[in-house]
């Protein structure tokens, strides 16, 4: 028994429905088009319509779902960054069938990154890769085809170094910096009016470009950024567009990847010198806090002295961390050594793992705990080893 | 496109008089209501409602192209600046359709940076420029027609040799006076709202036709004060402020490329490249001569690898001017 | 004017008795005489051998009692702070929501309540998830922490099933779909669904919220109702997340509004313990918001370490901290 209100049918049918005196979506079921048509004073094009809804909710039982582990066999597959730390900290790359935001300051290298994902999602499978395509939607104007011309001859590069078997050489030959830009579908768009189409539209085009792997929209903030009268109405144009991403996301297993702008918030100080403005402003990731409910996960970008870092700030599966990075003429890659052993002393880097040491100071009286009161701990004493050499 | 008319995107009449009724009469008006908000207005069903909006989406949405489609010679997608050290970091000079920034202190030479590129962008396409026109948007009453002539002058003698080239350069150089945006800005100093929202309706609208007709944009910045984070620093920067260009965080993220210009050691000048798409960090020393700017080789003109936050990249200003001002700065500039 | 439509089935089945019913019962009974030209006696009759049949039935509460002790059951969340603070874990019959910002571990304890329900209760559980952030390699992670056998994990993974929707008209069906059978199918694989856990709810109902409409406010309190149907009739817990707002004062609030937050019966508020900033912090502060079986504003401190070695924040709770929130 369904009710009729809960029916994805036009309000004004509705009603007259519901004032005719049909309650549930069974008693429609057994009437024709046009005994409905008759007693809910419809016409005849609306009765049809109603009954076709209808049945097209019967099509699709309550049964459907699948079970965790069938889940688990899908789940897979990810796009490498080619920072190797980075890697590591988002469990083997960038996931396919999510969401995730990529926030930073102006330059510090959010494009590059979408623009290194969209070279490296298209890497043949017999290197690794997904041999997928890309769709780079973007907003500010900030791709330069001859960036990315740059990245793809590194990638071509990297690959050609490993190519061994004659599988490899024969995907090298469909690889090159040619396909690779033949394989970036480019949307610019201008104003929110614009990206909101295009986001329409997308769901069509992913299925006739059914390749494609991973989606890029930078940055989804600038178009939002403007003046809005009403921000209710901005609220909800990032919500529905949030959960048309996530939408395609799950349902064409693509990889989505948005970037965000910084904003700087003022936050009191308290306790600071008396006189001075009371007041400090803090960087937070603009579109305000309840954005971020949407991406699955967040990376932030941001800068420690002279070096790039990379944390993680909301992920399901991933501990939350920070990586160096860098950017050279070849793409987004890992700091390079000479920097990261010069960083050890550095401020930077020993206020980082601050808070990761302190909690893992913070984990022996909780198994002391843990120990002295449950008797289950016990057997998650004997499973740490075990845990540790996996890592 | 997005100010489109329901009626020429293909919405059946009876749907479009049902929504004109609510005032939704263009695409975009259309575009900022939830599904939901369509099936009340329109009367239609749910999918009725998504597949209403995908066809206007159809009429609205900016065409799909593959990168190799859009992928030009070096000399159509980028600028020129005649200076070679700098266009070979800018893999061919300021990348054109897109917005670069020339922020520094005053008297460091933006201006003469401007009129060279207005020079540069008339001349014809064998010696490197654009051959094209020029839109010159003074704020300052900065610009003067003499240094332009002169500037072309000593710069290309061979070719504005005649005077009738001269003028046809000066005339396709046009200039537009408005010396009221820099009250606005100023007299708005309380309302930072109205500022930003000022400021990134103006970036939307650059940005567009910076893209639509392919042209290089080019702004100037001022520089302010940044304060340091007060309290957390080491005694001796404890109250210490730094240069950096003006206009906050949110400018930042909207322009492509931001070239910084600065006072080095005595007459010398710096550019440095602080945001770019293509180009790594670096620093280029020049002075400004008869002929415009004049890169020197010599010093440090390699890229000396990552050196911070562009957004609060430090900028030096001349000694003299306020000690406690450049002496933080200076300490950056020597690390 | 409503179709008496018992004339066309003169079995007078079930349906049209309701809605007969509803009719009868609701006008008055002098005017009805009147326009039926039936005699007043005789409505009466009718009207009270109707309501004897239609009527809630008065339960003592003893009788509620009893049926609570005999087959309420209670989910352990397996955090034990967070038990302690709900009273042992979730109740079945009954909606729990947590609320927080981004990363604040929401999903998380959704998480942990699924596997350890599959897994330690061996009963079956539906998992919605309206934002894509159901990651199964992180359940797989939380069982191998429980569990050696891979048989069992893999037992544990096909009890939980999960339903992803993206609007919320396909969340309706969904939820319809599980309360026509969908329920019982899903609990043949063993062991009887137990929880029902819905990730994000605010994910779906946020964007139908606001604008020139007002159904996605009845639409909201459907999914509302059917979830305490779904509650109430098979018995099981459900378990919701929802997002966080700051009220005027900048004092965080869960969000979808007033009208909400009367659904849930227990409201916990995530929130990260040490304030310093976006990043590097794994402790986290459950305050109890709304309960009709504790005190509120107590709060609770996990452990919360997302990292390598889950088990110590997953059955290591750091200590429980008692007393009102001043």
């Amino acid at each position: 028994m369904k009710p009729l209100s809960a029916a994805p049918l036009s309000p004004s049918v509705k009603v007259k429905l519901l004032r005719a005196g049909f309650d549930w979506e069974e008693e429609l079921r057994g009437l024709e088009p046009l005994e409905l048509s008759r007693e809910g004073g419809l016409s005849l094009e609306e009765a049809l319509e109603v009954q076709q809804i209808l049945t097209r909710g019967v099509e699709q039982p309550g049964g459907g779902g699948l079970t965790a582990l069938e889940l688990l066999q899908q789940e897979e597959r990810s796009i490498v960054t080619f920072c190797s730390q980075l890697d590591a900290l988002l469990g083997g790359g960038v996931p396919l069938g999510r969401t995730s935001e990529v926030c930073g300051t102006p330059g510090v290298g959010k494009t590059q990154l979408c623009l290194q994902l969209c070279v490296d999602v298209q890497i043949p499978e017999c290197f690794g890769g997904l041999g997928g395509h890309a769709v780079f939607v973007d907003t500010e104007g900030s791709l330069v085809v001859q960036r990315v011309v740059d990245l793809a001859q590194a990638a071509v590069h990297h690959c050609s170094l490993q190519d061994h078997d004659p599988e490899q050489q024969e995907a090298m030959k469909t690889f090159t910096m040619e396909t690779i830009l033949e394989h970036l579908h480019l949307m610019r768009c201008h104003d929110y009016v614009e990206l909101l189409a295009q986001v329409h539209l997308l769901p069509d085009f992913l299925v006739r470009h059914s390749k494609v792997r991973l989606l890029v929209i930078d940055s989804l903030a600038f178009p939002f950024r403007r003046h809005f009268e009403d921000l209710s109405v901005r609220t909800r144009l990032l919500n529905g567009l949030a959960q048309q991403l996530l939408q395609i996301a799950s349902q064409h297993s693509v990889a989505v990847v948005w970037t965000n702008q910084m904003t700087t918030q003022l936050v009191p100080v308290l306790g600071e010198t008396p006189g001075h403005r009371a007041a400090r402003g803090l960087l937070v990731p603009a579109l305000g806090e309840t954005w971020g409910h949407w991406a699955t996960q967040r990376l932030l970008l941001h800068w420690e002295g002279p070096h790039r870092l990379a944390s993680v700030f909301k992920s399901p599966n991933n501990m939350e961390s920070s990586v160096s990075y860098s950017i050279t003429q070849q793409g987004f890659r890992d700091a390079s050594s000479s920097l990261s052993e010069s960083k050890q002393p550095s401020s930077s880097l020993s206020e980082s793992k601050q808070p990761s040491s302190s909690l893992s100071e913070s984990k022996q009286p909780s198994s002391s705990l843990s120990e002295s009161k449950q008797p289950s701990s016990s057997l998650s004493e004997s499973k740490r080893p075990r845990m540790q050499e996996g890592q | 496109m997005a100010s489109k008319k329901l009626r020429r995107a293909g919405v059946s009449p009876q749907v479009c008089e049902l929504l004109k009724r609510h005032r939704v009469e263009s695409c975009q008006d259309l575009l900022s209501l939830s599904p939901l908000e369509v099936m009340r207005l329109a009367g239609l069903s749910h999918q009725r409602a998504l597949s209403l909006l995908r066809s206007v989406s159809t009429h609205c949405a900016p065409p799909v192209a593959t990168l190799l489609e859009l992928w030009k010679p070096t000399s159509e997608s980028f600028f020129s600046t005649s200076l070679p050290a700098l266009d070979r970091l800018l893999r061919g000079g300021l990348p054109r359709g897109t917005i670069t920034e020339v922020a520094g202190p005053s008297g460091c030479g933006k201006t003469q940076m401007c009129v060279m590129l207005s020079v540069l962008a008339t001349l014809p396409s064998s010696l490197g420029g654009l051959d094209a026109a020029v839109v010159y948007i003074d704020t300052e009453a900065a610009f003067s027609a003499q240094r332009l002539v002169g500037m072309a002058q000593a710069r290309f003698p061979h070719h504005f040799s005649s005077r009738e080239r001269l003028l046809q350069m000066a005339g396709r150089v046009h200039v537009f006076r408005e010396l009221t945006c820099q009250d606005i800005l100023n007299s708005l100093p309380g309302n930072l709202a109205t500022r930003s929202n000022l400021l990134s309706h103006q970036a939307s609208v650059l940005k567009y036709l910076a893209h639509r007709f392919n042209i290089p944009v080019v702004l100037t910045n001022q520089i302010t004060t940044h304060l340091g984070n007060t309290g957390s620093e080491a005694p001796g920067q404890a109250d210490s402020g730094f240069v950096t260009a003006a206009l906050g965080n949110t400018w930042s993220h909207t322009v492509n490329t931001r070239l910084i210009v600065q006072y080095g050691d005595g007459r010398q000048r710096q550019i440095v490249i602080a945001k770019s798409p293509v180009a790594p960090y670096a620093v280029l020393n020049y002075t400004i001569q008869q002929e415009g700017i004049r890169l020197h080789e010599g010093g440090n003109q390699e890229p000396m690898g990552e050196t911070g936050d562009p957004v609060l990249q430090p900028i030096r200003v001349r000694t003299e001017f306020n000690y406690s001002l450049s002496r933080p700065a200076e300490t950056d500039g020597y690390r | 004017m409503v179709v008496l439509r018992e004339g066309m089935c003169p079995g007078l089945d079930e349906d049209v008795v309701r809605d007969l019913l509803e009719d009868l019962v609701a006008s008055d009974t002098e005017e009805l005489a009147q326009k039926c030209s039936v005699s007043y006696k005789a409505l009466l009759a009718i009207r009270r051998v109707l309501l004897a049949q239609h009527t809630a039935f008065p339960v003592s509460g003893l009788d509620l009692y009893e049926e609570l002790v005999s087959s309420t059951a209670i989910l352990s969340t397996s955090i034990p702070s967070l038990d302690k603070l709900l009273d042992s874990g979730l109740y079945t019959g009954e909606i729990t929501e947590l609320s927080g910002a981004p990363g604040t571990g929401k999903s998380q304890v959704c998480f942990a309540t699924a596997t350890h329900t599959a897994h330690r209760l061996k009963q079956s559980v539906i998992y919605i998830d309206t934002t894509g952030g159901l990651s199964a390699t992180r359940l797989l992670q939380m069982l191998q922490v429980q569990t050696d056998e891979t048989g069992e994990q893999t037992e544990a993974l096909q009890r939980i099933r999960v339903f992803r929707v993206f609007d919320i008209f396909s969340l309706l069906d969904c939820l319809h779909g599980l309360r026509c059978g969908g329920l019982q199918q899903a609990s043949l694989g063993g062991g009887s669904v137990k929880a029902v856990i819905l990730d994000s709810v605010s994910a779906i109902i946020s964007p139908t919220l606001g604008g020139k409409q007002n159904e996605g406010m009845s639409l909201m309190m459907q999914v509302a109702g059917t979830l305490k149907t779904i509650a109430k009739d098979f018995n099981v817990a459900v378990l919701v997340t929802n997002h966080m707002t700051r009220g005027p004062g900048g004092e965080p609030q869960a969000g979808l509004g007033l009208s909400w937050s009367h659904v849930p019966r227990t409201r916990l508020l995530l929130e990260r313990s040490d304030g310093a900033g976006p990043l590097l912090g794994s402790k986290r502060t459950a305050t109890l918001v709304k309960s009709s079986r504790r005190p509120c504003h107590i709060k609770a401190e996990f452990d919360f370490n997302r990292g390598s070695r889950p088990e110590e924040g997953l059955l290591g709770g750091v200590r429980v901290r008692d007393g009102s929130d001043p």
